[in-house]
């Protein structure tokens, strides 16, 4: 259950939980169904509206495609906390490693919706006062959201700098 | 004012929002009703302004539509303009005068501040109430701020600014210029001995002598910078935004001369909206002088609205060194700094990015001295040759990392400028093709670090390596760097900020001023 990324060579990554994955899938269905039934309406009841028959496609291969890479980037999705810093690495088309000093964290974010709820499943955010710097770790299982929450509740007010 | 000693107060936990109101609501009731003061009574009046303006707006707008549909029918309007018609406008006028000054009133008795141990507190509201509190040791910088009227009243008001990412400025005014004079010594010595953790005490004595002006209080001083009016207009007329509308004009103008077209109201309004940008600019920036004072650099600037902004160096995290094209010959540079929770303001966001501008236009050695004053050092021995790269610096470098080959097929023209160097001090960035830029932000105070590659990079095996500083117009990116060279940046960097914070590696105010010379 471990990642690597060549962004950062020699560093193993815990590998937050596949069933993320298949929360992202859902995400996409939801957007995907809808959109597919007024696409078949509209073939089947008025065959003449070519525009917006291929609109609706282009939206739908739009869709697909994204969460295809929303999906995939899970696996490659994961964290590492070292004495001083969380790292977290995310994306395999897109890929970003972002570091954040613990000392530098002003609000830890524990969120989970509907969808990650039903698989046990929290997000959990640390923001700092960098409007680009946020260390966010999708999808890992509560009790860990919840033991890694308090750490860096912890390793944050111990680590407290000024800006 | 009684004197009171700090109380052991507990520190509401920062990241909790609900708790920090109930809190807020609490410190509040415990300060006694007779400590608020209220503002000048000429505050509410002249912050109504905007409904004249409004006003004056429709009025516009409907004007121009008449003009727009003939003359004829305006002068019909004008004829058949009557007694009654004139005595309902008057009589309408004059209710709704009554009417804002009422208003005015009732804000006014609402709105009061007060300097408590516990922070600056303000409060205002007639229906519902607000209270903003700021604590003394959130407090970045004080300024202060007075309009053309209330300059001629000899009164201003005072910002305070915090660095909360969700706020904005608390603004305090207006009131006398003796008090805010007062008033900003008290902020500034309580807010600098609650930094450190030492006892303060709030006294807030009446200001006495005659009316204080700032004007006055820098007059023995020598201004460090001072901006001539001449170098600010050809900066202006040299900044592209005006030659990019004197083409646009042109493309539109000259079609509509050629073809015989009609002459076009919004044409004008367009061309009104550049003219008033570019006077904005103008305006601000005009007589700008910076000065070095004990409590850090000071930013005296405006024509009709003058401000004055103090900003501790302890505070600046990055500074920006940037040279648009026309630029070049006179070899003028302009200075950005960033200052946390300086970009969050009651104005719109270009005002803070203006404000952010602490020189406008100088020469090389004007910004230069100014990079000085608020980087002690950059960490290399040759600064001469390491200056003449970063500003101005093509291709590879003695000091800064250049890009490897294959960069040239994402960056064709950037990528011979394009080169970072991490020195023991700052991580300084030189970028820009037409546009020449130098970002030099130091070890202690970003953020956080982050590496992307995006899928064409991949191919190329690049990257881009980046600091995150706090919010701001300032960013720090270097794109199209090779991986390896990414992973080694940001593996160094990693170590001078651990570094960097562990020692605390800013000056202290009375460091900086001793360095400067101003102690």
């Amino acid at each position: 259950m471990t990642v690597a990324t060549p962004l950062a060579p020699g560093i193993t990554f815990t590998r937050i939980s596949t069933d993320h994955a298949k929360v992202r899938a859902l995400v996409g269905a939801f957007w995907f169904v809808p959109v597919a039934v007024i696409l078949i309406i509209a073939a089947v009841a008025w065959s003449s509206l070519l525009w917006l028959i291929i609109s609706l496609a282009a939206v739908l291969v739009l869709i697909l495609s994204v969460t295809a890479v929303k999906v995939r980037a899970v696996y490659y999705t994961g964290y590492h906390e070292t004495d001083e810093e969380l790292l977290v690495c995310r994306g395999i088309m897109f890929r970003r490693l972002d570091v954040v000093p613990y000392g530098r964290m002003q609000e830890v974010k524990v969120e989970d919706g509907p969808l990650l709820r039903g698989y046990g499943l929290a997000s959990i955010t640390m923001e700092t006062a960098s409007a680009t710097a946020d260390a966010k770790i999708p999808g890992v299982p509560r009790a860990e959201a919840d033991r890694l929450r308090r750490r860096l509740t912890e390793l944050g007010t111990t680590k407290m700098e000024g800006l | 004012m009684t004197d009171r000693n700090m109380p052991p107060e507990e520190a509401a936990p920062v990241n909790d929002s609900s708790s920090v109101d109930e809190a807020m609501a609490q410190v509040a009731s415990t300060i006694p009703e007779g400590d608020w003061s209220r503002f000048h009574w000429a505050t509410p009046l002249l912050s109504l302004w905007k409904v004249w303006a409004a006003l004056a707006a429709a009025a516009f707008s409907i004007l121009l539509q008449v003009a727009e549909e003939g003359f004829s029918e305006v002068w019909q309007a004008i004829t058949g303009i009557t007694t009654t018609w004139v005595l309902i406008v008057a009589g309408g006028a004059l209710a709704l005068s009554l009417l804002v000054i009422l208003m005015s009133w009732l804000v006014w008795r609402k709105q009061a501040y007060v300097l408590a141990p516990s922070g600056v507190h303000y409060r205002s509201g007639i229906f519902s109430g607000t209270h903003r509190h700021v604590r003394w040791d959130r407090i970045q910088s004080v300024e202060i701020k007075q309009g053309i009227i209330p300059r001629l009243l000899g009164l201003g008001s005072i910002m305070i600014d915090s660095a909360s990412s969700s706020g904005s400025n608390l603004s305090l005014g207006l009131l006398k210029m003796n008090e805010i004079q007062a008033l900003r010594s008290q902020i500034l010595t309580i807010a600098s001995a609650a930094r450190a953790g030492t006892e303060f005490s709030v006294d807030r004595g009446e200001s006495v002598g005659d009316l204080y002006d700032p004007d006055d209080a820098y007059a023995a001083e020598k201004p460090f910078y001072q901006l001539p009016t001449g170098r600010l207009v050809g900066s202006i007329l040299l900044s592209g935004i005006l030659l990019t509308t004197l083409g646009a004009l042109a493309a539109v103008l000259v079609p509509l001369i050629w073809l015989d077209g009609g002459f076009s109201f919004g044409l004008v309004v367009a061309a009104g909206g550049t003219v008033a940008a570019l006077w904005g600019q103008f305006n601000l920036n005009h007589g700008l002088k910076l000065f070095l004072t004990r409590d850090g650099i000071r930013v005296r600037r405006g024509l009709t609205t003058t401000t004055t902004q103090t900003i501790p160096p302890r505070r600046i995290h990055a500074v920006t060194l940037e040279q648009p094209f026309l630029w070049r010959r006179k070899d003028w540079w302009k200075v950005k700094i960033l200052i946390a929770g300086s970009v969050i303001d009651e104005d719109s966001i270009n005002s803070a990015m203006t404000r952010s501008t602490i020189m406008p236009v100088g020469t090389r050695a004007d910004a230069l001295d100014l990079l000085w004053t608020i980087i002690p050092s950059v960490g290399v021995d040759d600064l001469g040759g390491f200056f003449d790269d970063a500003l101005s610096g093509t291709g590879p470098s003695r000091f800064f990392a250049p890009t490897p080959p294959s960069a040239r097929f994402l960056d064709p023209f950037r990528r011979r400028r394009n080169g970072l160097v991490l020195t023991s001090t700052v991580a300084a960035h030189r970028d820009g093709w037409l546009t020449r830029r130098l970002t030099v932000a130091l070890h202690g105070h970003w953020q956080g670090l982050k590496a992307s590659q995006g899928p064409v990079q991949a191919r190329l095996g690049l990257g881009t390596f980046e600091l995150s500083l706090v919010a701001g117009d300032t960013t720090w990116s270097a794109s199209n760097f090779s991986i390896d060279q990414v992973w080694g940046f940001l593996s160094e960097e990693r170590q001078h900020g651990l570094h960097a914070r562990a020692v605390n590696d800013r000056e202290s105010i009375e460091q900086w001023s001793q360095r400067v010379g101003v102690a």
